[in-house]
């Protein structure tokens, strides 16, 4: 279960998870949430969704989000979307939950099902496909919400389901299964949608469970209340994960979490891990670290212990995780708020990138009043539990996964590497050249949005505004005429990724531009090279007829570190408290790029 | 809280639902009288009736339980069998 933010915590500490108790405490909390920002959601379906009111609001507040929610009749998804005075658009929704069921868009076909032939199913794909692309399209055209399409879970017709094509890959399911694999390739074309996975939703919950008869006769509610329940999880899951940043670092304790006993007392030959209980146990939450790891969270250890010995437990021959896989350990007696400073500091993160994993309710809470922005994680007794109360604490969810995500592990490593090269060499000038810094730097175009998005979300410090942009505001900021630039830097210790972006827009047609936002990924700050990126971006706008840049820079409790980055740039203050500058671009040669950076652009 | 009495438990549930405190609930609390029980709170207050006595209201009676007092008989009358 994720912890709900602390003031709203003590409002869950008496729930007990009754339908009941979801009525009131909605009511509550309506009041507890109301300085939150407000998401809101609006919801189209071919049923009756309405009752998932105090359950969605329950659930969302749960992960941080104040839901402000507005229910379509049943049946009227191309009404609301095909009109732009439709009540839909008048509610002016972020997001846009669409749930459409088979058992409602292709009723007279699967009362046939059995009987069609493989052409009939895959022009009843195919339309299918036509509707939701025409539904997509629309809403793209009307609103620049978010839209976040259900994929669709086999119907449980009586008679439909049974005998015929069980065991010939020609089933009800077959067919849900390539429709969902083509209604996701369908989906992914449209800029800011999204397929949240209702078949994989009912299927965890138990499709039996899942429904309630009575309620779908007498009402078209598709769902019992373990359903409605089911359903508010995992959609108010996913919207976070599509609007706040996951945590970088998985943060580990060695003892009683990584293996059963202290190695203190036992010895590494003494410790518990291996084929058989509760070894076993901890051995799988070595695993789900593993597998985190290998999608782009980094780890970490924070233990007491003497190094040596929990060093000697990392190497037991039934462990899974080697020292090589935590790119920091914080190995000694001193208090674990101090390893998770250090961490963070290490690895150039901020503290609230953390999550922490530790079998010590001392040590959480220790964490918990020292820091707050810790992701502290709640660990059950029992080791049998650790690997799901990992998985369900949502610390990791990323709606997807980018190629630099899979690398960031690996790319933090790296890091460590040039900063033991930083103490060989002599002058910072030396270091940077012998680093051999290649900066490419592109037009921002549909392959390169989604991770400049994510960059524009996630990064802090290096971030001159802080205004975070959806994809579907980026594309149309573009289309408006910005000029959009990522950058990518390698060195000899690898690639970086894609870890910086600048956008600029025209303030009116006689020349003058302003920087609207210039980030940059901190593990590549302190080598310049957002010289190289404005220097780009100046002959870039230039050659649209840019003479003058307007740069901002707008103050937040992180951003400290560019505070001077305009000045810096030899940009005249604006107005008299340092957030307003500008400089003319004439002559353009006037920016000095340093010689150490081996500039390109990619058309 | 299991050793309250039907009565206890399902003011508490239908205060709960309507949003009401439990002092006002009452067996002459219908959906005449309540404006908060429309035709979706019904449902709401069905389940949850359903969900804090393990009990089940035949598809037929859903419609009926048009009263605190009705409810109230409903789940004796399950409670009982």
């Amino acid at each position: 279960m994720p912890v709900p933010p602390a003031d709203v915590a003590k409002l869950f500490a008496t729930f007990d998870g009754s339908s009941a108790a979801y009525q009131s405490l909605s009511r509550t909390l309506d009041a507890a949430t109301a300085e939150w920002p407000e998401l809101r959601v609006a919801v189209l379906s071919t049923c009756t969704a309405e009752v998932l009111q105090p359950f969605l609001i329950v659930e969302g507040a749960r992960r941080g989000l104040r839901l402000k929610l507005w229910f379509g009749p049943f049946g009227q998804i191309e009404q609301q979307v095909l009109d732009p005075q439709s009540p839909l658009f008048a509610f002016k929704p972020d997001i846009i939950w669409v749930f459409a069921r088979l058992e409602d868009w292709a009723e007279r076909e699967l009362l046939q099902f059995a009987a069609l032939e493989d052409a009939a199913r895959a022009e009843l794909r195919d339309s299918i496909i036509k509707r939701i692309t025409a539904v997509s399209e629309a809403a793209r055209r009307n609103t620049s919400a978010s839209l976040l399409w259900c994929n669709f879970a086999p119907p449980r017709l009586p008679g439909v389901m049974s005998a015929p094509g069980l065991c010939d890959g020609r089933s009800l399911t077959a067919f849900c299964n390539a429709l969902n694999e083509e209604m996701s390739r369908a989906i992914a074309l449209v800029a800011g949608a999204w397929t949240f996975d209702l078949a994989r939703t009912i299927s965890q919950c138990g499709a039996s469970r899942w429904t309630e008869s009575r309620m779908a006769l007498l009402a078209r509610i598709p769902f019992s209340t373990d359903g409605a329940i089911a359903l508010s999880r995992a959609l108010t899951r996913v919207l976070r994960a599509i609007l706040m940043p996951p945590r970088k670092c998985l943060v580990l304790d060695l003892d009683n979490t990584l293996w059963g006993g202290v190695v203190g007392e036992v010895g590494a030959a003494g410790i518990k891990l291996g084929d058989s209980f509760p070894g076993n146990a901890y051995v799988a939450l070595q695993k789900a670290a593993l597998a985190l790891r290998n999608r782009g969270v980094v780890l970490a250890v924070a233990s007491k212990n003497n190094e040596a010995e929990a060093l000697e437990a990392l190497a037991h021959p039934d462990g899974i995780l080697r020292p090589g896989d935590f790119a920091a350990m914080e190995i000694h007696w001193e208090d674990k708020a101090t390893s998770l400073r250090r961490i963070a500091s290490k690895l150039n993160i901020g503290t609230d990138a953390l999550a922490f994993f530790d079998d010590s309710a001392t040590e959480r809470e220790w964490v918990r009043a020292q820091m707050p922005e810790v992701g502290v994680i709640e660990v059950p007794a029992s080791p049998a539990d650790y690997g799901a109360a990992l998985e369900d604490s949502e610390m990791f969810d990323a709606p997807l996964i980018t190629v630099d995500d899979l690398r960031r592990a690996e790319m933090y490593q790296q890091q460590e590497q040039r900063r033991a090269l930083q103490q060989t060499s002599g002058s910072v000038d030396d270091f940077l050249m012998s680093l051999d810094l290649k900066v490419q730097v592109g037009p921002v175009n549909a392959e390169t949005m989604e991770r400049v998005a994510q960059l524009i979300a996630k990064t802090n410090q290096f971030n001159l505004t802080t205004r975070r942009y959806t994809h579907a505001e980026l594309s149309s900021m573009i289309d408006a005429g910005a000029v959009a630039l990522w950058m990518r830097v390698t060195d000899r210790f690898g690639d970086n990724g894609l870890t910086g972006a600048i956008i600029a827009l025209p303030e009116d047609d006689t020349g003058l531009w302003r920087v609207d936002t210039l980030v940059l990924s901190c593990r590549i700050i302190g080598r310049n090279i957002e010289t190289g990126l404005l220097g780009v971006l100046c002959s870039e706008i230039a050659k649209r007829g840019a003479h003058t840049l307007k740069g901002e820079y707008l103050p937040t409790a992180k951003n400290e570190l560019v505070k001077d980055f305009y000045p810096r740039h030899k940009f005249a203050a604006d107005d008299s408290d340092g957030r307003l500058w500008r400089r003319s671009l004439l002559p353009l040669d006037s920016f000095t790029i340093p010689s150490y950076l081996h500039l390109t652009y990619a058309e | 809280m299991p050793n309250d009495t039907i009565e206890i438990r399902l003011r508490r549930v239908f205060s709960q639902v309507l949003g009401l405190p439990e002092e006002t609930v009452d067996d002459a609390t219908a959906p005449d009288n309540t404006a908060q029980w429309d035709s979706l709170t019904h449902l709401r207050l069905v389940m949850a009736v359903e969900e804090e006595f393990g009990v089940t209201i035949p598809a037929e009676q859903i419609m009926d339980m048009i009263s605190f007092k009705i409810a109230r008989l409903m789940v004796e009358e399950q409670a009982a069998s």
